[in-house]
């Protein structure tokens, strides 16, 4: 499947992320959103929360929206 | 021997620290929070010192904070520490790992303190600490910090720490490795002082961060022009040469993490439940706000009772002080200048205390995180992050901790912005004067019986401050800081029960910094004013000396029309023992009556005066009166002049000023303040404080930057004058011209 933005998944989506860019692209791969962690979009609204592991990340929806996630396959 | 605790922000560091030292302190749930250096002797052992370093997510230095926690790291600020114990999250194993293996490779001894198994297991993960020691080979030791468990063992293990080997476990990417050593032996050309077992850690931040890079440019050109001619041919060769390291490291921890944490149970924790209401998108602002009003409301009233308490109690001391001294200038000081003037700002103490209560329960908590998130939206607005939330609020209680935490901030521009507009967030100094001004100018009813308007007046001064700084906020990003955007990326902590013990802790701790600062800048100041107050002496009043005599002249007048219709009775009988037939008696009688109650109404005018003359005479007079020309437009006579002259270094020493300018030469004492002020007339009869008068003035402090302390705190953060110079500018000009604005427009609109 073709990967798109995280802001395009529904909230209690497994996903995995396939790449990740803009301005603020070095500080989530220091805080594991990189490319082949395992998410789940917990709530996609005017901004977003995604679980990562055990913790929570709130991100802004523009940032979201550079990380490109596929379906995880269960 | 030197410990150092460091980990990604949030994972307990300081709780573990507390723990560790038995020195409790700042404890919250909020990322990034631990910015200080904090240390402090191990329990038990009292040669091992450990330090707490700000919580990092790695040591690639892309904030204030894991610059520092890196340069402690390999000795640059201070000797390197001997032992490392990184605190982990154990709900979060990979990324956590992620700082771990920066730490391995310096080579330094490392212990791994897997905290907060309690909560990985509240949400469904189990975590397997021993299967975790053996793939990372060094001493895994797992702890629940908040409840004490877990600690002797660790401090057993700091005590006969491992062996520091220098072994790179990971794989780096090979075309990438190919090009370390001679990197390396670049560097430890030009710079032979950089430890050995530090070189491949600087070579590869200099490779991945731009920021590392610069810092060799003078010091090691040669060995920057290499790393820059790499870039090129990695970029050429379609190599990415920045997520190097990344990569590498990830590659060695994602199966380690796997390996050694299980999910047990399904998602849908309490705090996703929970989060789905407060981080709703109309739901979320709609508590905030809900919250923020709570929070004021209850600061005003529930403090009431114990500030009358202590007012009570401030007048008694002096009352007891006065008489048990002989009267003379020095009890006047003791009464009117220490006791009075200190005692009218520690009457503030309780909503202080309540302010920093709901503050504390907030971070606990972990809602302030969400506050930044819900916050984030109207942040963007102005051109800031929600990041900037946290420092903003704390600067509620206080603009100090406020300035130094948005050090955490990402953006130089982002901190920049935010510690100039941090000060217009109205602080716990200036309660008391909110305080004075809206319980004696505001009435005391409640509006559709729930808010009391003085509560409500109370919000509206921190929303304006707030507001202000928006508004601010978004004029500097657009003239002075200009840029691209920035992100907002931010943690989410569970939600905790907030710990009674460490809350209170914490109360305590910033309510005696504040008390230890109303004892001693505002005793020195107590002390000066009164003298500044109190001479030149001045005892003489021609005025005063006139009403009198003329006084003494009526009354003997009318005196003797009395006897004159009454000749030869005695006119000093009671009234009452007379037979009421004698009707020219009573008439004189009464005539006599009158001219005594005018009499002493004349004589108390003249004391009123001569006490006014003995100030506006005195030295702060004469200041007050030098800059009344400039303050009266804002509707402030002299009197409030030299207060606000007063209140330049600390806004609360406005308070004891008024206090000692009004009691001064009050015989009675304790008059309550607010009274005095209330009843306080200009010599043609209007009186001084109309509520305009008292709006202007509160208008003024919400927007003045009056603290020394600030601009000192600014100086250290920004590291030039430049900024707090600019920052106490443009707010003593915003403050005069919303004053400004306030009296003149309320004096058109035809308010008094």
């Amino acid at each position: 499947m073709v990967p798109a933005p995280l802001t395009a998944f529904c909230d209690g989506c497994p996903l995995k992320i396939c790449s990740v860019h803009g301005c603020a692209e070095e500080r989530l791969r220091d805080m594991g959103l990189r490319e082949g962690a395992q998410v789940e979009v917990i709530q996609n609204s005017d901004k977003l929360i995604v679980r990562l592991a055990g913790c929570r990340i709130g991100l802004r929806r523009d940032v979201a929206a550079d990380i490109f996630a596929t379906p995880a396959e269960l | 021997m030197r410990v150092a605790l460091c980990g990604n922000p949030n994972v307990g560091k300081t709780t573990l620290f507390n723990q560790l030292t038995g020195l409790r302190q700042r404890v919250a749930n909020f990322p990034g929070v631990t910015v200080e250096r904090k240390a402090g002797t191990l329990a038990g052992a009292p040669h091992v010192e450990v330090v707490d370093l700000p919580g990092t997510y790695s040591l690639t230095p892309r904030s204030i904070d894991e610059r520092i926690a890196y340069e402690v790291l390999v000795g640059r600020l201070e000797t390197e520490p001997d032992v490392v114990v990184c605190v982990l999250d154990a709900g979060n194993l990979e990324r956590n790992l992620y700082v771990v293996t920066q730490v391995i490779d310096l080579g330094l001894p490392v212990i791994v303190a897997l905290n907060m198994m309690d909560v990985a297991e509240e949400n469904g993960l189990a975590v397997d600490a021993s299967a975790l020691e053996k793939d990372l080979g060094v001493p895994v030791v797992p702890i629940t910090a908040s409840r004490g468990e877990g600690i002797d063992e660790l401090k057993k293990c700091i005590l006969n720490p491992p062996e520091s080997a220098q072994v790179y476990r990971w794989q780096l990417m090979d075309a990438v490795d190919a090009k370390i050593p001679a990197l390396i032996k670049q560097l430890t050309e030009e710079a032979p002082h950089v430890k050995p077992m530090h070189l491949r850690m600087e070579v590869l931040r200099a490779l991945a961060e731009e920021e590392a890079l610069d810092a060799w440019r003078l010091e090691a050109p040669e060995f920057v022009n290499c790393i820059e001619a790499l870039q090129e041919e990695f970029a050429k060769r379609g190599i990415a040469w920045r997520h190097a390291e990344v990569s590498g490291r990830y590659a060695w921890i994602g199966p380690i993490a796997q390996r050694a944490s299980h999910r047990v149970s399904g998602p849908a924790t309490l705090s996703d439940r929970i989060d789905a209401v407060f981080t709703h998108r109309v739901a979320g602002p709609l508590c905030f706000l809900l919250i923020l009003v709570c929070v004021f409301e209850a600061v005003f009233s529930w403090a009431i009772p114990a500030m009358d308490l202590i007012e009570a109690g401030v007048a008694a001391l002096a009352g007891g002080v006065r008489s048990a001294l002989p009267a003379g200038w020095v009890t006047d000081l003791l009464t009117d200048g220490i006791i009075t003037g200190v005692g009218n700002v520690v009457v503030f103490l309780p909503q202080i205390l309540l302010l920093f209560f709901f503050l504390g329960i907030m971070e606990d908590s972990g809602y302030m995180a969400r506050s930044a998130f819900i916050m984030d939206r109207l942040m963007k607005r102005v051109g800031l992050s929600g990041g900037s939330v946290l420092p903003l609020l704390s600067s509620y209680a206080c603009a100090i901790p406020g300035i130094m935490a948005a050090r955490t901030l990402d953006s130089e521009r982002d901190r920049l912005i935010t510690i100039m507009v941090a000060p217009l967030m109205s602080c716990s100094a200036r309660l008391p004067v909110y305080t004075l001004f809206i319980a004696a100018f505001l009435p005391t009813g409640k509006l559709m019986g729930v808010f009391g308007y003085q509560g409500l007046a109370m919000f509206s001064m921190y929303m304006m401050g707030t507001i202000m700084a928006f508004v601010a906020a978004a004029i500097l990003k657009r003239l002075v800081f200009k840029g691209p955007a920035s992100y907002f990326v931010m943690e989410l902590p569970p939600y905790r029960r907030p710990r009674l013990r460490q809350l209170f802790w914490r109360m305590y701790q910033r309510s005696k910094v504040f008390a230890i600062r109303a004892g001693k800048i505002i005793l020195g100041c107590s002390i000066a004013l009164w003298f500044l107050a109190s001479f030149p002496r001045t005892d003489t009043s021609p005025e005063a000396t006139q009403i009198e005599e003329l006084a003494i002249q009526e009354r003997n007048r009318e005196y003797a029309a009395a006897q004159a219709l009454a000749p030869g009775r005695d006119l000093t009988v009671a009234t009452d023992s007379l037979s009421l037939v004698d009707s020219t008696l009573v008439y004189a009688l009464d005539l006599t009556a009158r001219a005594d109650a005018r009499y002493t109404a004349a004589l108390d005018s003249a004391n009123i005066i001569r006490q006014s003359t003995q100030i506006r005479e005195s030295a702060i007079g004469h200041l007050g009166r030098i800059l009344e020309p400039v303050m009266q437009p804002l509707g402030f006579d002299w009197k409030i002049s030299a207060g606000l002259v007063s209140a330049f270094a600390a806004r609360e020493v406005i308070v004891s000023t008024l206090g000692i300018i009004y009691s001064v030469g009050d015989a009675e004492g304790g008059v309550a303040l607010r009274d005095a002020l209330k009843a306080d007339q200009y010599p043609d009869g209007r009186p001084v404080f109309t509520p305009l008068v008292a709006l202007s003035l509160l208008v003024f402090f919400v927007f003045a930057l009056q603290c020394m302390s600030t601009l000192a705190i600014a100086r250290r953060e920004t590291n030039t004058w430049r900024w707090p110079m600019v920052m106490w500018l443009y707010m003593t000009v915003l403050a005069y011209l919303a004053s400004l604005l306030v009296y003149q427009g309320g004096l058109l609109l035809g308010f008094s």
